[in-house]
């Protein structure tokens, strides 16, 4: 299983020079299986250069299947899928899994983006067959030879973690996502009332054993310690909350992700560096960690 | 009068190091005048920064105007605008000009970019500032010290360009534009004699252009053509390629250049330039 990460910026893509080592493009991570199975978390503006390089990488006779993991489908998650290439050749096949809000259908949220206001080319006109399937917060299904698990983030809106599990490794992937100690921000999460406290040391629960022994954990890491002041209902983490859930779950690589737009380069390194200084300070653990960057690829 | 390019990417934003030089924001040109009258030019990601920088110059307890003139409402001139900073402060005043649309309110469509299930505002209805949409028609009208003609584009869905004049500058804004010969592309030419910047959607090669017609962008040599009839002072070149890389957007320069055989200037839209605008001299200076 190899992982390629295409987009790392949180919030909104950035073009400036001071952050070109980490990446302006917003969420996208691919996971290819040695099945060649293609699994897309995301759709954020990294997939556009994916996108691209699928289409030079693929056969072109045959049917080429996408799965597209949602995690959720706020801006930066979702800006770039109008302009993801397969979408354009008749013999793609992209299934999109995500969860379906009150608001919301997985199909909605497409239409909205084809709307020919925002988009020339409408949903209905694309070339490719697009088949969503919708994802309850806990459900568990198999995509070719990944088996996917599950669970709704701290979040506003619904969230979903992803656990993909295939050739006998581990990635985790959880964004967006706040720490859970008072602040609760999901649709249909507890947030008040005595069964409160009951419910924030489920979820704890629940997602150290989601990130139980993997092999890479990818997790929101956008702010630092000092600048999260104030936005704690922003719905992310910092890189000490992802180290404590890491080690919690004895996930043997972190990969710190989702940067804060207002981060340069120089910012998100010392983001990087500061937690790695964290982490040593920290007894007995085998984790190591790494800030995502544009490019960055890893086989396991 | 002073311009300045905060995005000049089409489509979708490219940014890396590809494309570090010319920039890879969406659409976004700030017009401003000598006593400081800003005009926004539609609010692609490049409408971002600025907002950053607008920001931070002025205290939350002041009130402040903000005219954003937008071509039309594709997510590459609009996005940026749910990332707009003075949204959030209580004594901005927003107003959004943009083409009557003729299948959902201007209101309605900006509205929606807030929608619960693409933006954690939930709503537009929960901004702090006070939005107001104005939906043109056609004829010529004023922003404060502007006097604006829209301009009818060849686009996919009514796109207007507008010739902004003060003072005794004129600007000609013709972005989303597939300059081919016909009636729409005529009376761009008309209206557009004279200015003294003209800038043009310039996102295909000529050779791009053969697999591209239709999609409501103009070819390099279309470009040309229109420049030369219209006549302009500087002919900036806008809407880049987002799969173009600095080398490419430069070529496009040097190109576009030779075509006009060097009548007028001919340059690329870069992030960040600025061109200060008083008399002819100045224009000569770029």
């Amino acid at each position: 299983m190899e992982i390629t990460f295409w987009g790392v910026r949180g919030s909104y893509p950035v073009s400036r020079k001071d952050s070109l080592l980490f990446g302006g493009n917003t969420s996208c991570i691919y996971i290819n299986t040695s099945n060649n199975t293609h699994i897309i978390i995301d759709g954020g503006t990294g997939i556009r250069k994916l996108g691209d390089h699928l289409l030079t990488t693929q056969p072109a006779v045959g049917s080429n299947i996408y799965n597209l993991l949602l995690s959720h489908s706020h801006w930066d998650h979702i800006l770039g899928l109008p302009f993801f290439g397969p979408l354009y050749h008749k013999n793609s096949i992209i299934n999109v899994y995500g969860a379906t809000m009150e608001y919301a259908t997985l199909k909605n949220i497409f239409m909205g983006l084809h709307d020919t206001v925002y988009f020339p080319v409408a949903l209905d006109d694309l070339p490719s067959q697009i088949e969503f399937y919708k994802i309850d917060p806990g459900d568990e299904f198999q995509i070719a030879d990944a088996r996917i698990k599950t669970m709704q983030l701290n979040h506003p809106s619904v969230d979903l973690g992803y656990r993909v599990a295939a050739d006998g490794k581990v990635i985790t992937v959880l964004t967006d996502t706040a720490r859970i100690d008072e602040v609760v921000l999901g649709d249909g999460m507890v947030k008040e009332g005595k069964e409160k406290e009951e419910f924030i040391e489920k979820y704890k629960r629940d997602l150290i054993t989601l990130c139980k022994d993997s092999d890479i954990l990818v997790y929101d890491a956008h702010f630092t310690e000092e600048n999260i002041a104030g936005k704690e209902f922003w719905g992310h983490s910092t890189p000490r909350d992802a180290i404590d859930i890491a080690i919690a779950a004895d996930v043997k690589e972190l990969i710190l992700f989702h940067h804060d737009p207002d981060d340069n380069d120089i910012n998100t390194w010392i983001k990087e560096r500061n937690a790695r200084m964290y982490l040593r300070s920290l007894p007995k653990h085998n984790l190591s960690l790494t800030a995502a960057y544009e490019g960055l690829h890893i086989r396991l | 009068m002073k311009l300045k390019f905060w995005g000049c990417r089409g489509s979708i934003v490219s940014p890396g190091i590809e494309t570090k030089y010319y920039g890879g924001s969406t659409s976004c040109v700030e017009v401003i005048t000598d006593d400081g009258f800003r005009l926004i030019l539609d609010a692609g990601t490049g409408i971002i920064p600025l907002s950053k920088k607008l920001a931070s110059s002025v205290s939350i307890h002041t009130v402040v105007d903000y005219k954003i003139l937008l071509t039309h409402t594709h997510n590459d001139h609009v996005q940026g605008f749910v990332f707009f900073e003075p949204i959030h402060h209580i004594n901005s005043y927003i107003t959004i000009f943009c083409p009557k649309g003729t299948i959902k309110s201007l209101s309605t469509i900006i509205g929606n970019l807030f929608q619960a299930q693409y933006s954690p505002l939930k709503s537009i209805d929960n901004l702090k500032a006070q939005i107001d949409f104005v939906e043109l028609e056609e004829t010529a009208f004023n922003v404060g010290p502007f006097n604006i003609i829209p301009i009818p584009l060849d686009h996919n869905i009514l796109t207007y360009g507008y010739r902004i004049r003060y003072n005794d500058i004129d600007i000609v804004y013709a972005t989303d534009h597939e300059a081919r010969p016909n009636e729409i592309n005529q009376r761009l030419i008309e209206k557009a004699k004279g200015t003294q910047i003209l800038i043009h959607d310039s996102q295909y090669t000529d050779e791009e252009y053969r697999s591209k017609t239709n999609w409501g962008h103009s070819s390099l040599s279309r470009v040309a053509q229109n420049a030369l009839e219209i006549n302009p002072q500087l002919l900036i070149l806008f809407h880049h390629n987002p799969n173009h890389n600095d080398k490419q957007v430069e070529s496009k320069m040097d190109i576009v250049n030779r075509m006009v055989k060097h009548r007028f200037r001919v340059i690329s839209a870069k992030e960040g330039l600025t061109l200060k605008l008083r008399v002819k001299e100045d224009l000569d200076k770029i």
